[in-house]
């Protein structure tokens, strides 16, 4: 929960966090280390100087750091796990749905567990599905159409395979699809952050939610005129979000973008934990209003009203969480102990 | 032309290459991390390090071969030598352009076609950012829309501009306006006789002025898009530029003298 200094209270689903390990010990290649670099360059590069890390820290933060940074130094309520798998590049993968079901079993309140599925993997990826239902029983999907898999460099949400993984999804009641888009580079003479795939699958699969993460960027403008067409797609602010930090004026313009086409009921707070950290994402952006000579042009705010269906209430809508019930449950926990003291 | 000036032509020759997501020089972006000129037996050697190693391969490519395509075109130069550094796709991109090969064959079955389509769409992006950040610039600089939709290019060309900012920006959307057919983005040459009217659509039609935000918002998402990538690519290569600044090819501007 954040309390702002003018005492508007929000309640905080970050809506993507990851638990990763790219420690030398489990990176498989070249490639392993050269993702967390690319992670942590952004880090670097988009963060408030007390918020960058190590480099040893930054490839495994471990257990402890993350809570800490989440719950009691961060103002995350709930947090949900989207994982990443890249076992092309790591040896136990970097942030598997496995792994973060350990942090998920200690603290069953705190998080909302993701799973992913691989549509290359033919049929053996309908048996996965099933497996991270049936034994996990994970909230939603998080897919990363970039990943590699042996000669393969990525996929389309439009393969065969995939549509068979997400009528199988639905059929086992999983409705919300996370999706990160590229830098696809398959095939190579297309554009690679193209999101028209979203726009058929969003069609073909009505009761599916699909939150498209970092909002479409760079293709705003296509992610737009999909979500305007497709009730069921949302826009996931993770990677736009630390630009209220970096480029304010900016920030001012995407959101204002966002509002105008899709609205406030389909905006998505996520912080990217642990590339940018929770606790200064909500400060500025709780704090941020949209330039005045902006709002004169399209008459759109940044309410607190608005501002709380962003980093909560949204979020609760689509997985289901009673955020009055939820803060009962919280009350007594140790992060909330902690909080206060 | 002496040495130095063959240098200096080079220089300006990779200078004209763009990175195509966000029109801009990459020798303004600092990408040129290896500059060899032997002006005597005309051999020319270029290095490029883009900002992550997972910048879109596609693009790699296109700016590697663009280079090689900019200092062949130089009378002098003989042999010529393009190589892109720690990228992903940096060994077939290396050997396609040390080839010369097309863009095709050096993917394999990694690439479905040629670079045309893409090519064109990232012209067009560029043609309307420039557009659009142009004429921000002249109506918030006391051009009245209805004077601005209805000039020709040696209008825009004649009108008296004295600030640096507006020179650059006018210089930029000529460069592009001038090349263009009207409503065609393939880059097949073209050159307009300075009558055709300046501040025109992507199908080459003329704005009315009433018509002019709906077109300027529309133009806006274009801009904001490559405003995002500019961003993140920036700040990136700053990074790696601060970490790589140990090295003696870190100041792409050295590169040029």
């Amino acid at each position: 929960m954040y309390t702002a200094p003018d005492g508007e209270q929000y309640f905080i689903i970050d809506g993507h966090i990851h638990y990763w390990d790219a420690s030398k010990a489990n990176q498989k290649n070249r490639h392993g280390e050269e993702f967390v670099n690319c992670f942590h360059d952004y880090q670097k590069g988009l963060s408030p100087d007390e918020y960058i890390w190590g480099d040893e820290k930054f490839r495994n933060y471990g257990r402890e750091t993350m809570l800490d940074d989440l719950f009691v130094d961060g103002y995350d309520d709930m947090a949900i796990f989207q994982p990443t798998y890249l076992k092309d590049f790591y040896h136990e993968g970097f942030n598997t749905t496995e792994r973060c079901d350990l942090i998920k079993q200690e603290f069953p309140e705190r998080f909302i567990l993701n799973g992913s599925f691989d549509p290359r993997d033919g049929a053996a990826a309908l048996d996965y599905i099933d497996y991270l239902v049936d034994d996990y029983q994970i909230a939603g999907i998080k897919l990363y159409t970039a990943e590699w898999k042996g000669q393969s460099r990525g996929w389309s949400l439009n393969d065969d395979w995939s549509y068979r993984c997400l009528e199988h999804c639905q059929k086992r009641g999983i409705k919300n699809i996370h999706i990160h888009k590229g830098p696809t580079i398959l095939p190579l003479d297309r554009d690679a952050f193209d999101v028209k795939d979203v726009d058929h699958v969003a069609t073909d699969f009505p009761e599916l939610n699909f939150i498209v993460e970092h909002i479409g960027l760079p293709r705003l403008d296509d992610f737009c005129w999909i979500a305007t067409q497709e009730p069921n797609v949302y826009g996931g602010m993770a990677v736009a979000m630390p630009f209220v930090h970096a480029r304010p004026k900016y920030f001012g313009r995407i959101m204002s973008e966002l509002l105008f086409w899709i609205g406030e009921d389909r905006i998505l707070f996520g912080s990217d934990y642990a590339i940018w950290h929770p606790r200064w994402l909500v400060e500025q952006f709780v704090d941020f209003q949209i330039p005045t000579e902006m709002v004169e042009d399209t008459g759109i705010q940044l309410t607190p009203d608005i501002k709380r269906k962003v980093l909560g209430e949204n979020a609760a809508r689509l997985y289901g969480i009673d955020i009055e019930a939820k803060k009962k449950a919280l009350a007594g926990d140790a992060f909330a102990t902690a909080e206060v003291a | 032309m002496n040495a130095p000036a063959r240098r200096a032509q080079a220089w300006a020759a990779i200078g004209e290459v763009t990175d195509p997501e966000l029109d801009q020089s990459v020798t303004e972006l600092g990408f040129i991390t290896e500059f060899e000129v032997d002006a005597i037996r005309g051999d020319v050697s270029v290095a490029y390090r883009l900002p992550t190693y997972w910048c879109a391969a596609n693009f790699a490519f296109m700016m590697g071969n663009d280079m090689a395509e900019r200092l062949g075109e130089l009378t002098w130069t003989q042999h010529v030598s393009v190589r892109l550094l720690d990228h992903f796709y940096a060994n077939e991109i290396n050997r396609g352009l040390a080839d010369n090969a097309s863009f095709q064959d050096t993917c394999g079955h990694e690439a479905s076609g040629g670079l045309t389509e893409l090519r064109a769409t990232f012209r067009y992006k560029a043609f309307m950012s420039r557009q659009e950040r142009l004429m921000g610039w002249l109506l918030a600089h006391g051009v009245c829309r209805e004077t601005l939709v209805a000039w020709t290019v040696a209008d825009l060309a004649a009108y008296t501009l004295t600030d640096a900012r507006g020179l650059h920006l006018r210089e930029r959307y000529l460069a592009m306006r001038r090349s263009h057919t009207p409503g065609d983005f393939s880059g097949q040459g073209y050159r307009g006789d300075g009558r055709e009217i300046a501040f025109v659509t992507a199908a080459g039609k003329a704005i009315a002025a009433d018509d002019l935000d709906a077109h300027r918002r529309h133009i806006q998402s274009i801009r904001m898009n490559s405003e995002f990538n500019a961003t993140l690519c920036s700040r990136v290569l700053a990074v790696r530029q601060r970490e790589v600044a140990s090295t003696d090819s870190a100041a792409g501007q050295a590169l040029a003298r």
